[in-house]
């Protein structure tokens, strides 16, 4: 049976709008309470491309929002986003991205697990990025830390986008 | 002070070798307008590189160029002042409108959400096969968990942004005075030294008054401890109007041409920016240095 077939049997029958539905049956996925699949997708492009790698992009924008925030926004009206934005990616950002290259699948761990991992792991890293930068040329300044820093978040969301694209291409029979 | 000390340079544009005379009042109170300016958050860059022009040129003995570059800053003072004040006003404004768009936006979101996750999720994964799942959870935003969690974190950021915004707290007001080695770095520096040796050393002047600031670093050179601010005149001067959060490094060379255990001594004093008065800061940095016969 598809989402679509499921969706539209129980909203005749509970009497309720089909959005309804399926947001019901998107929770039921997300708890895990259901699986939905679909043709493996071929390669790495198609993976991104799909509406599986949209997760990619939307935390490539946030990384790319909280640079472009931190460099650009000095005072005015908009410095809370630059807060939020900017404890985002060094509090959660470079953990995250860790943690998803670590567990592509996505149910490896318990939500709450990736939380407290991807906080924990970037107080891990960012001191690290930190010490590294130290013995370079251009020291522990804003700019060479948050260019590392969001370099350092992008190759790891690549290298888990990768990785969730590889899984992506496999039959889900050889994981069960 | 008794010693005989040798000045090898003069270090910077702003940088004499005598006290620092009394600036002329018209320079004094351009710098008042200016710091006033900065503090209400105006960008006075350019007024303050003007400012800093016009004390070289006092330094230099050009008075009346001076008190000319000074006069064009008050001048342009007051008209400043209004754009800073309306700019002001308009960030205000600006304040209130994304937050009320923002709970805006965040209150059709709540409201709608089901409608909206829901058509749009049908819509990408509507043609996708459902079976019964394993019971692992996957979601990250629509755990009830992980979105308790994010409600404490908004809540303590709120709290903190509502309160910096009702308050009106500033950071703390402080200024620093630090000395580096010959490196341009904390470390390195020479504890005992040949008569007449080179030291060469930096002076670091560090503004964070929210304002812009009017530093004068005084250098002795002496043999005894007493607690600054010294008495006597100092060695040399440096000044210079610094920018909010502005850092300023200032290369320092000099020789003793004496044995003995020195005392080399930088006080920072400023100009207060409301009486215009020079006021010692109570920060300083000291070194002592052996000079050998060697």
């Amino acid at each position: 049976m598809t989402v679509n077939q499921l969706v539209e049997v129980v909203s005749r029958e509970a009497g309720l709008p089909r959005s309804w539905v399926a947001y019901e049956v998107y929770l039921m996925w997300k708890r895990g309470e259901l699986n939905i699949e679909h043709e493996p997708l071929e390669n790495a492009v198609m993976f991104l491309a799909s509406v599986d790698g949209v997760w990619y992009w939307v935390t490539l924008a946030i990384t790319l929002a909280s640079l472009a925030v931190v460099m650009l926004v000095k005072g005015g009206p908009l410095m809370p986003i630059r807060y939020l934005l900017g404890a985002v990616s060094v509090l959660f950002m470079p953990g995250y991205s860790i943690v998803e290259a670590l567990y592509p699948r996505g149910d490896e761990l318990a939500p709450l697990e990736r939380l407290a991992l991807s906080i924990g792991l970037s107080l891990a890293v960012v001191p690290l990025v930190g010490l590294i930068l130290n013995y370079t040329p251009w020291g522990i300044r804003l700019i060479p830390i948050v260019i590392s820093n969001t370099a350092l978040t992008i190759a790891l969301l690549t290298v888990a986008a990768l990785r969730k694209a590889r899984y992506a291409s496999t039959p889900k029979d050889c994981f069960t | 002070m008794g010693l005989a000390v040798l000045v090898l340079a003069a270090l910077s544009l702003v940088t004499v070798a005598v006290e620092a005379q009394q600036p002329p009042r018209s320079l004094l109170l351009a710098y008042g307008n200016v710091s006033a300016i900065g503090a209400e958050g105006g960008n006075v860059t350019g007024l303050v590189a003007t400012l800093n022009e016009a004390i070289n040129l006092t330094e230099a003995g050009q008075y009346d160029n001076a008190v000319g570059l000074a006069l064009s800053i008050l001048n342009q003072a007051p008209a400043l002042a209004r754009q800073v004040e309306q700019r002001r006003l308009i960030e205000a404004v600006a304040y209130v409108a994304l937050g009320a768009l923002a709970v805006g936006a965040l209150t059709l979101l709540y409201l709608r959400h089901r409608e909206l996750v829901g058509s749009l999720w049908l819509r990408f994964r509507g043609g996708d096969r459902v079976t019964l799942g394993g019971g692992r959870a996957r979601g990250f935003l629509t755990d009830s968990e992980i979105l308790a969690v994010l409600t404490g974190l908004v809540i303590v950021f709120a709290v903190f942004l509502a309160a910096h915004s009702l308050t009106g707290v500033e950071a703390t007001q402080f200024s620093a005075i630090g000395l580096l080695g010959p490196g341009g770095r904390i470390g390195g520096y020479p504890t005992s030294v040949a008569v007449n040796q080179t030291i060469n050393l930096y002076v670091l002047v560090y503004n964070h008054m929210n304002r812009p600031i009017w530093f004068v670093v005084y250098i002795y050179v002496t043999n005894n401890t007493t607690p600054p601010p010294l008495p006597g005149s100092p060695l040399l001067t440096y000044q210079r109007i610094l920018l909010s959060n502005e850092t300023w490094v200032a290369p320092l060379s000099l020789r003793l041409n004496e044995t003995g255990d020195f005392r080399l001594v930088g006080e920072l004093w400023m100009y207060n920016p409301l009486n215009l008065t020079l006021t010692y800061t109570g920060e300083y940095v000291q070194l002592w240095v052996n000079a050998t016969g060697g």
